[in-house]
């Protein structure tokens, strides 16, 4: 178990490093929005519930984390920086010139990219393949979470791989989604209203499990719960979380940092 | 319209009794070419019901503006389809007689002819409901009064293209819209249960936003008053559990039967136990 | 339909191929056509569609993040007498929903008009799942299809015009970006399947489609200077081919196709399928992208590094012609 002071100081850093990497990209932006709703969520799976070797990457009994939502890249880099499989120069260099770390992340086991994200509604159908093959190599200690938005739940593909996930009991998965309320046209009740998330997945068959996306010790504790079927984490969050100027706002879900709103960003991450 | 609308429950019944009949003649003299036998009499009497009585199809203006339209989803059903259609007056017994003959346009899967009453081309499955949805909200903008009805099959529900139109037609509130699910729980390789653990289809499309009603789809008259259901600002959703091979015994909710071959020994065993002789 | 002026192709091409359809022409085509629908996936805002959301709410319909029934809604509103204009990213639109194409728009020919935005590798940093470079291969082989890939803003704003009268599926490649380069800022007879001759040289001729046609005229430019005069082409429909246009090809010595786009299945592979049945000389090259995955980076970067800025052209067709020594 990791303290609240803990996982909050990981989410920091991560945030420090996402604005940067923003900054850097210039005027061409970065998925902010969708990037900062899940740094808790990353945060606490990196930081206190996932097993990997950073030294051994492709450690079979390794958790795997599916980024499914590939606009969350930032996030991802963010985190995997934090925990030592990206370097500093890495982030530095990311989401510009030549670099390999562009905004949908490229799959690249070495770097603890399991899965290449960026067409939305494929991850969880991934997931699904990547735990039957866990089954079928007996191998029970790796679990397998899944981060969907919620706007990535239009996709007719996420309800076939929902259903399949029950039919062969892959109880290893975690579905986890990013409930921020927006997509890139407006809200998700506007464009393509969503219904009952919790009981719709539900009526699927999944145990589902809701809390708040940014409460570092909710998530862990709701990460830790056991069940017979596969889960569904509903995290509740706010699109473009900790920078004020950008929170709740539909145009942040692609955008600049200037300069001022960069510095801006990171005065407000210190206060906090 | 309402000329369509004149059978009575007597009526319906002769209809869906001729229709099993002409079902087992063509798919005895498509020969080894073999039909879908078991998925046609599974929705005989929703299609009979559609077509007799609810549905305002215009056989002798076929493209009337406000006509209501059918769409069929699981085409394979084709065989009760084209029954369907010719009791509806929209084709004739030698479009019948082609059946899966070479050059005949009446082959395993319909393809779109709107003068013959079909409006969809099918064979792909999946993808109606989201044709459907279209219709629908055209439809509705133009304030027509048409109303789209759309037959899917239980396993074709597997199609996550499926979800996409359901939350569509969900989002855009299209009340002019029936879609009705032959659930016979029987698909290509097995039941729906065995390949696809498919579970709670009521509950899934009241998740999805349909209202939704389920029904013995091999009973006329419940069929009929599941058709009258209330569903302001929603679709309506009939869940239509049936019998795959409905009516001949050896067929009956066996999977083999989806895509066979009918010997005569079969043909004729098949005949007087739907004659109930 | 507005007139083509050197003010509006100014106007237009600040706007870039997306900005003009989906901001200017599609406006002008649901104010002029009563039974037109432009539907999209989610990327309304970013297509720029805002006014014509603003302006025709009921006949602007978002589908969320759901492009096959995008497809199929679209048909569904073009079977019953609609036009539907359905619009996302390139890749999404014709990938994720291709046996919906296919089924709908091709085999029962519903007059739906597909606008592929941030074709070929557009879309920057976005990176590989965001480009497009399948899509020609992918829509041409489509029985009933259309295939256009305008050059410019205006050739994009003439064929969406066109492709709204026309009936039948088609389907329109845009780049995105604004500021893009102007190839048309005077009237001219465009015509969906009427390739344009741009340079009347001899010996080569260069046939480029789509935002990579005016990197092929600063390369022509180039080459003039060194005394190379190739035939340059804007084939801006990828089907039907102008068939008539290349078949005054057909004793060059070369051939060279451009494309932002795979060399397999696209343009190249189209006049190579054409020119293979009418001449025993002619030779044949594509410039495009070979059978890989690129590596992403900014559009620039992305077009440079796979020989398709006008630098890399110029170099490739200075060789083709340095091959055939002085009797070329």
């Amino acid at each position: 178990m990791k303290s609240r002071n803990e996982l909050e100081l990981m989410a920091k850093d991560m945030r420090r490093d996402a604005y940067k990497m923003a900054y850097n990209s210039g005027t061409k932006g970065a998925h902010l929005g969708g990037g900062m709703s899940v740094v808790e969520i990353l945060a606490v799976l990196y930081g206190a519930i996932m097993k990997y070797d950073v030294s051994n990457p492709s450690w079979e009994e390794r958790d795997r984390l599916i980024m499914s939502k590939g606009h969350g890249g930032i996030s991802l880099y963010a985190a995997l920086k934090n925990v030592g499989y990206l370097s500093q120069e890495e982030i530095d260099g990311a989401l510009h010139g030549d670099s390999d770390y562009y905004e949908h992340p490229r799959k690249n086991i070495d770097k603890g990219i399991e899965f290449s994200g960026g067409s939305l509604g494929q991850g969880l159908s991934f997931a699904a393949g990547m735990a039957l093959g866990l089954s079928k190599r007996s191998n029970d200690k790796s679990r397998v979470y899944v981060i969907l938005g919620d706007g990535e739940c239009d996709e007719g593909s996420v309800w076939e791989a929902a259903a399949s996930v029950i039919h062969f009991g892959l109880k290893q998965i975690t579905v986890i989604i990013d409930l921020n309320g927006l997509q890139y046209d407006g809200s998700t009740e506007h464009i393509m209203r969503l219904g009952n998330m919790r009981s719709r997945w539900e009526s699927i068959g999944y145990d589902v499990f809701e809390v708040d996306g940014h409460d570092v010790l909710a998530l862990q504790d709701v990460f830790r719960k056991e069940s017979e079927k596969p889960q569904v984490v509903i995290a509740h969050t706010v699109k473009g979380k900790g920078m004020s100027f950008a929170e709740n706002r539909v145009e942040w879900h692609t955008a600049y940092l200037t300069e001022e709103l960069y510095r801006q960003a990171l005065k407000e991450l210190e206060i906090c | 319209m309402e000329n369509q609308k004149k059978f009575v429950e007597n009526e319906l019944a002769d209809m869906a009794q001729r229709m099993k009949r002409k079902v087992l003649d063509m798919a005895y003299h498509a020969g080894k070419n073999g039909a879908h036998l078991g998925g046609a009499l599974s929705c005989i009497e929703i299609l009979a019901v559609l077509y007799g009585s609810v549905a305002g199809v215009q056989a002798q203006n076929p493209c009337a503006e406000s006509r209501d339209k059918v769409l069929i989803g699981k085409a394979h059903c084709v065989l009760a389809y084209y029954t369907a259609l010719y009791e509806a007056g929209f084709i004739s017994e030698e479009d019948l007689d082609s059946f899966e003959k070479n050059g005949s346009d009446f082959v395993g899967h319909p393809l779109k002819n709107i003068e013959k009453g079909i409006e969809y081309a099918g064979g792909s499955l999946g993808m109606a409901l989201s044709v459907a949805c279209g219709m629908a909200y055209r439809a509705k903008h133009k304030g027509n009064g048409s109303r789209v009805y759309v037959l899917l099959g239980d396993g074709e529900c597997q199609e996550g293209s499926v979800w996409e139109a359901m939350m569509f037609a969900a989002n855009y509130e299209l009340d002019n819209l029936v879609i009705i699910i032959d659930n016979n729980g029987i698909q290509s390789d097995g039941t729906t249960a065995e390949v696809a653990g498919m579970r709670d289809l009521k509950g899934k499309f009241h998740e999805f936003g349909g209202e939704v009603v389920e029904v013995d789809g091999h009973d006329i008259n419940a069929l009929k008053e599941a058709f009258g259901t209330e569903h302001a600002r929603k679709p309506l959703v009939l869940i239509a559990h049936t019998i795959k091979g409905k009516g001949v015994s050896f067929m009956e909710n066996q999977a083999s039967w989806h895509h066979s071959v009918l010997n005569e020994e079969q043909y004729h065993k098949a005949k007087s136990e739907i004659e109930g002789i | 339909m507005q007139e083509i002026t050197k003010k509006n192709s100014r106007v237009w091409s600040r706007l870039g191929q997306r900005g003009t359809v989906c901001g200017v022409a599609l406006l002008e085509i649901l104010e002029s056509m009563e039974n037109a629908y432009v539907l999209t996936a989610d990327l309304g805002h970013t297509s720029g569609l805002d006014r014509v959301m603003q302006k025709f709410p009921q006949r602007f319909i978002n589908v969320g993040i759901s492009e096959q029934n995008l497809v199929g809604t679209a048909a569904g509103l073009a079977l019953d007498g609609g036009v539907a204009f359905a619009t996302t990213f390139a890749t999404f639109l014709t990938m994720r929903s291709y046996e919906q194409i296919r089924h709908n728009a091709g085999y029962q020919e519903a007059n739906v008009k597909l606008i592929g935005t941030s074709a070929g590798f557009a879309i920057g940093m976005f990176g590989n799942t965001h480009y497009s470079y399948e899509d020609i291969a992918l829509m041409r082989v489509i029985p009933n299809m259309v295939v256009v890939s305008p050059a410019d803003a205006t050739e994009a704003y003439l064929a969406i015009h066109q492709a709204a009268v026309y009936q039948g599926p088609v389907y329109i490649r845009l780049s995105d970006g604004l500021n893009t380069a102007i190839v048309h800022s005077e009237s001219y007879a465009f015509e969906i399947g009427k390739a344009e001759l741009l340079n009347q040289g001899k010996d080569i001729a260069i046939i480029a489609v789509g935002g990579v046609v005016h990197e092929a005229i600063n390369a022509v430019e180039k080459l003039q200077a060194l005394g190379i005069n190739p035939t340059l082409i804007n084939m801006h429909t990828i089907k039907p081919l102008d068939e008539a246009m290349l078949y005054e090809l057909r004793d060059y010595r070369a051939l060279i196709t451009v494309e932002e786009h795979s060399i397999i299945g696209g343009l190249g592979s189209a006049v190579a399928e054409y020119m293979m049945g009418i001449s025993h000389t002619t030779q044949l090259f594509r410039i495009g992208i070979q059978d890989k995955f690129v590596h992403p980076g900014e559009q620039g970067y992305v077009k440079s590094s796979n020989g398709l800025d006008a630098e890399g052209i110029y170099a490739y067709v200075k060789r083709v012609a340095e091959s055939f020594g002085s009797d070329a």
